[in-house]
């Protein structure tokens, strides 16, 4: 009884800490992956860098907008219309919607 | 919470990990071999995520130089402990560093083999070791000879060794590249050191040239790299492709000879970079297949021949991406997801994934490549083919912009890595 339940406990608390409330699992699930691959150069935590700017905490409409913005090349904008072209508005709206949400 | 905890057993119960995990008293333990690109995220990010989990972490190096940036170290940009950074700092949330050099694995034990015979084992292993040469593919070559004719293509004291002969090298000299074979870690990396070798010439020792002889017949970036040096080092630098003879087949350490089998040339200062594959240590544990390269999954890129052993970065062969340190950051967050899935009893979901590679081509002149892949059934996937990098005639403001990105892309990554 003993191992087992010190094992559950484990898990539990490992479960928790990844994914949250189970309820929210599947809502935040497929932002939280999709921005994995943006925090190698905004950041973990989205705080961004130097240069780069940071996208935790931003206003989600307000990022949604532009991002939809950033797909198409402009006057001083560098990569960002070549990674965004390939991403469909569902999940611009995860990443903007899991941006949002994490701490600034 | 009853309804959570109540699915959530089920699903650990539906697992292939569950029943070894079962059996443990405490915390699952991975181990992981390699604190670099690839092993120093997967370290990180798995203790961030779940700070219970025992996380092991073996690298034989008390600082790591990292491969990035260190071309600018040959530019003269900036000194080599711009590209250093102290293994203490993996010891952050509580990873256990081992310091130590390993000497073999055992895939199915999950266990590292450490050069003084003891045995880390886990219950999941991820190995992130990197490359190795093949010395003998180029007569002459060794690792010995690799002290007069530099490849500088593992970090660290190679650069400097071929920094230093750069510099004491007199103006009017001739500095050979030689570049393998694909595929090999950082396929634009060569070109961007022709480029920052070149930025320091020019500046020092205008009458010097490169040779650059090349296996290659076309390269990453290549109409963007030759744009640049057009603009910025007319007449300094001479490649000759593949298919005109330009692989170094032998070379002779002692005289700076250096032979592509059709012509000979004698070199003041000679990069040659031998022809890779994944760490020797993966190959001797037949983890590569007999393909010099270890096939993995592309989800979580576990090893396709060992449950529980997973194999990140430059080692493995992850479909279309690039052996760069973008991809094996990226890949190690995807794997870290993937480990405590499977440890909760979940499937996880394929998502897609980034590589940005910037290069210099001098230090106001950045360009990139830009990717997006998707996790398909069989491999990672390339999902644009077209517009992929920089535009040509795209201006000193916004090769300014890149290069800045650059750096604060270097300094984001390595501060999150070992900071
Ligand atoms: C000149 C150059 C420039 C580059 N520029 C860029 C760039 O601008 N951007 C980019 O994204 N990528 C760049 N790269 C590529 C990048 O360096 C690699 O793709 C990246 O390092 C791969 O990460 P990894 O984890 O597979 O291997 P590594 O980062 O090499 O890490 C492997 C680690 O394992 C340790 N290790 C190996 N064997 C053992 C053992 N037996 N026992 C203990 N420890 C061991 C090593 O000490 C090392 O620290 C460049 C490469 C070169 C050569």
């Amino acid at each position: 009884m003993q191992p087992k339940s010190l094992h559950f406990q484990f898990l539990t608390m490992l479960a928790f800490a990844f994914f949250g409330q189970a309820g929210q699992v599947q809502a935040q699930d497929a932002g939280a992956q999709l921005a994995m691959a943006c925090g190698s150069c905004h950041g973990l935590n989205g705080g961004g860098g130097e240069t780069i700017p940071p996208l935790a905490g931003r206003d989600k409409s307000e990022l949604l907008e532009q991002m939809r913005a950033l797909k198409e090349p402009h006057e001083g904008v560098t990569i960002m219309p070549r990674i965004l072209r390939a991403y469909d508005d569902d999940e611009l709206k995860a990443l903007a919607g899991h941006f949002a949400r994490m701490e600034p | 919470m009853t309804i959570a905890r109540r699915s959530f057993v089920s699903g650990l119960l539906a697992a292939p990990f569950a029943p070894s995990l079962l059996h443990a008293r405490t915390a699952p333990r991975v181990v992981i071999l390699g604190g670099g690109f690839g092993g120093g995220t997967l370290a990180r990010a798995l203790k961030r995520a779940a700070p219970t989990l025992s996380v092991t972490l073996i690298e034989r190096e008390s600082v790591v130089y990292t491969c990035p940036f260190s071309n600018g170290v040959l530019g003269g940009m900036w000194a080599l402990d711009r590209v250093g950074f102290s293994t203490d700092g993996l010891r952050a949330d509580g990873i256990e560093l081992i310091r130590s050099d390993a000497a073999a694995i055992e895939p199915e034990r999950k266990t590292v083999v450490l050069a003084d015979g003891s045995r880390i084992s886990g219950d999941v292993l991820v190995l992130a070791p990197g490359i190795d040469f093949k010395w003998s593919a180029i007569e002459g070559m060794s690792p010995e000879a690799a002290e007069l004719l530099p490849h500088a293509w593992k970090a660290g004291r190679q650069t400097q060794i071929l920094r230093d002969q750069l510099t004491a090298m007199d103006d009017g000299g001739l500095v050979v590249v030689s570049i393998p074979a694909p595929p090999f870690r950082c396929p634009p990396g060569p070109y961007e050191r022709i480029s920052l070798i070149a930025h320091y010439l020019m500046h020092h020792k205008p009458a010097s040239k490169i040779l650059v002889l090349d296996a290659q017949d076309s390269f990453s970036k290549q109409p963007l790299f030759e744009e640049a040096w057009e603009a910025l080092y007319p007449g300094m630098i001479e490649r000759v492709p593949g298919s005109a003879s330009g692989a170094v087949v032998a070379v002779d350490a002692a005289t700076r000879r250096i032979s592509t089998g059709f012509d000979d040339v004698t070199a003041d200062v000679a990069n040659v970079i031998p022809p890779q594959t994944a760490a020797r240590i993966l190959i001797d544990a037949g983890l590569d297949e007999g393909l010099g390269w270890c096939p993995v999954e592309p989800l979580g890129f576990e090893s396709r021949l060992v449950k529980d052993v997973y194999i990140l970065g430059d080692a493995a062969l992850q479909g279309d991406m690039p052996k760069s340190g973008f991809s094996a950051n990226v890949q190690a967050k995807a794997c870290a997801a993937s480990i405590l899935a499977r440890l909760e009893g979940r499937a996880v979901n394929p998502t897609k994934l980034i590589n940005v590679c910037y290069s210099l081509a001098a230090p106001d002149y950045g360009f990139s490549v830009a990717d997006v892949f998707i996790q398909g059934p069989e491999k990672v996937t390339l999902l644009q083919a077209e517009g992929r990098i920089t535009a040509l005639a795209a201006g000193a403001q916004a090769h300014a912009a890149e290069a800045a990105h650059a750096k604060s892309w270097y300094d984001t990554i390595t501060s999150e890595i070992f900071g």
